[in-house]
């Protein structure tokens, strides 16, 4: 089987400052990958290589075969950490925005998810709450039925409740046969649904293995960051 | 996809400047009602106020283009733009193809407004507009219909140039400034690279326009007296005539084509998206 996502000796810097060190790693499709590491340590720069947004790097990124270009930008369905919606928008008009430019947008759960939700159809978006853009975010991007979910952060600055939320809306939407890809560094919230764990920190791969190998010992993934971080921070 | 980036570049846009324009036709009913009704300081007021708004128009017009690129492509919206299934040609195609729409259309009221004071006003305090005209065309004396028709066709075609140049520059400094050796400096940058490109480019075009001697002029034994193209004087050396330097204009044609072509590689390959 070819994958679905394939990083060879990638390398970013900002300036001086090198956040991605010659990194690489590959998965075939059909796993939920998380990205784990903690703030700062280039999980968003990974991620937004991936996805189109940094074009100025060195290395291999390829999705599916392809650099990241229209062809794979059509098949990641991306929720980014920021709120990314034009703040006139209502609803009703995100989901017209979606059905336009891609193919795999079902705007029938979209309308279903957004009664589900609770989300007045033509609230404009500036008029919502933090807590209503995000959700509005997630049904748009959990309403594609993509090859390969790229969620930078989904749980970031959201309480505990709405947190299960998420994870729910996120495990029951997704397609049987697709890849997710999930940063976070509130591990304790999300190891349940992985399936493979890639731990990075001071731009290296720390860790790149599967959390049933990784619990062998009986220790939970977010044991396992503790000790790996603990240590990464002690010899760099 | 082109079609759809219109179309929702349209719709985008459209949230920051009809509001001026709805401001122009309230102030326009303001007017005629007030020369209807003889309420004199009415009528001054409103008079003065279409004139401000329509220059208003243009302003803000080229303001709503300079945000909506910025906001739309760097700001937060961009992590939606960038990630589209649509090549960095056709996002960058789409908003200046919008923009020039916009920025033509505030041409159009602002020039159509002035004039259309011009004659109403003219005509309410009782002076005879038909003579002000056949005046006005006194400063072209001699010069034949098909000729000055053939002036007006230039001066759109400049107009719509230097509409063209200005959407590209404003977009070339923004995304320039956007690139990494750029962003520490911040939007501050892209103030200084747009004047940068625009004074560079007013000056060559000047000079060229005026000093290299292919230019259109008035040849009256041409059929039906109209323009010629001359490629033995330039304006410099025939200022008093109707002559009109060329050059500058096609150098206008290829900066622009450079500006977008050198904006959309930026943007495919230097961007990050804050």
């Amino acid at each position: 089987m070819s994958n679905i996502i394939e990083v060879k000796n990638l390398s970013k810097s900002y300036g001086k400052q090198t956040v991605l060190d010659d990194i690489s790693f590959a998965y075939e499709p059909g796993q939920t990958i998380g990205l784990l590491g903690p703030n700062g340590c280039g999980k968003t720069t990974l991620i937004k290589i991936m996805t189109g947004l940094i074009n100025d790097y060195s290395g291999t990124v390829l999705i599916d075969g392809h650099k990241p270009d229209i062809h794979t930008k059509a098949m990641i369905a991306y929720l980014p950490e920021k709120t990314y919606l034009a703040d006139w928008m209502r609803p009703v008009d995100t989901i017209r925005y979606f059905s336009d430019f891609y193919a795999d947008f079902d705007t029938a759960k979209a309308k279903e998810m957004l009664i589900a939700f609770d989300l007045p159809e033509k609230q404009k978006i500036k008029s919502m709450s933090k807590g209503m853009q995000e959700k509005l975010q997630l049904l748009l991007v959990m309403c594609r039925n993509a090859r390969l979910y790229v969620l930078d952060e989904p749980l970031g600055g959201v309480d505990p409740a709405a947190r299960a939320f998420i994870l729910d809306v996120i495990m029951k939407n997704r397609p049987g046969d697709s890849t997710m890809f999930i940063s976070t560094h509130l591990i304790y919230d999300v190891e349940r649904i992985f399936d493979t764990a890639l731990m990075i920190g001071r731009g290296k791969i720390l860790v790149n293995a599967g959390v049933n190998e990784l619990r062998r010992d009986g220790k939970t993934i977010e044991d396992k960051f503790k000790e790996v971080f603990g240590y990464a921070w002690q010899v760099n | 996809m082109l079609g759809k980036l219109i179309k929702h570049e349209f719709k985008a846009s459209a949230h920051s400047v009809l509001n001026i324009y709805l401001a122009a036709a309230i102030t326009i009913v303001i007017m005629l009602l007030s020369y209807a009704v003889k309420i004199r300081w009415i009528s001054a007021l409103s008079t003065v106020a279409l004139l401000i708004i329509s220059v208003l128009a243009v302003v803000i017009t080229i303001i709503a283009v300079i945000a909506g690129f910025y906001k739309t492509l760097y700001g937060s919206q961009g992590y939606l733009s960038f990630t589209l299934p649509v090549k960095s040609g056709q996002l960058l195609g789409a908003k200046a193809l919008v923009s020039f729409i916009w920025i033509l259309l505030s041409y159009i009221i602002c020039i159509g407004i002035f004039v259309g004071v011009y004659f109403y006003v003219s005509a309410k305090v009782g002076e005879n507009t038909v003579e002000n005209i056949k005046m006005l065309l006194q400063v072209f004396g001699g010069v034949s219909t098909k000729a000055i028709g053939q002036m007006i066709i230039f001066f759109v075609v400049s107009i719509i140039m230097q509409i063209a140049v200005l959407i590209a520059e404003i977009y070339f400094s923004i995304t320039l400034a956007n690139t990494r050796a750029f962003q520490k400096i911040g939007a501050v940058s892209a103030i200084f690279i747009f004047f940068g490109v625009f004074v560079l480019m007013q000056i060559v075009t000047a000079v060229l326009t005026t000093y290299v001697p292919v230019t259109l002029y008035y040849d009256p034994l041409a059929a039906g007296g109209g323009l010629a193209l001359s490629f033995s004087q330039s304006m410099i050396q025939n200022p008093t005539g109707v002559n009109l330097g060329l050059t500058g204009l096609v150098f206008e044609i290829i900066a622009a084509a450079a500006l977008f072509f050198t904006t959309g590689w930026l943007m495919k390959n230097k961007i990050n998206v804050k």
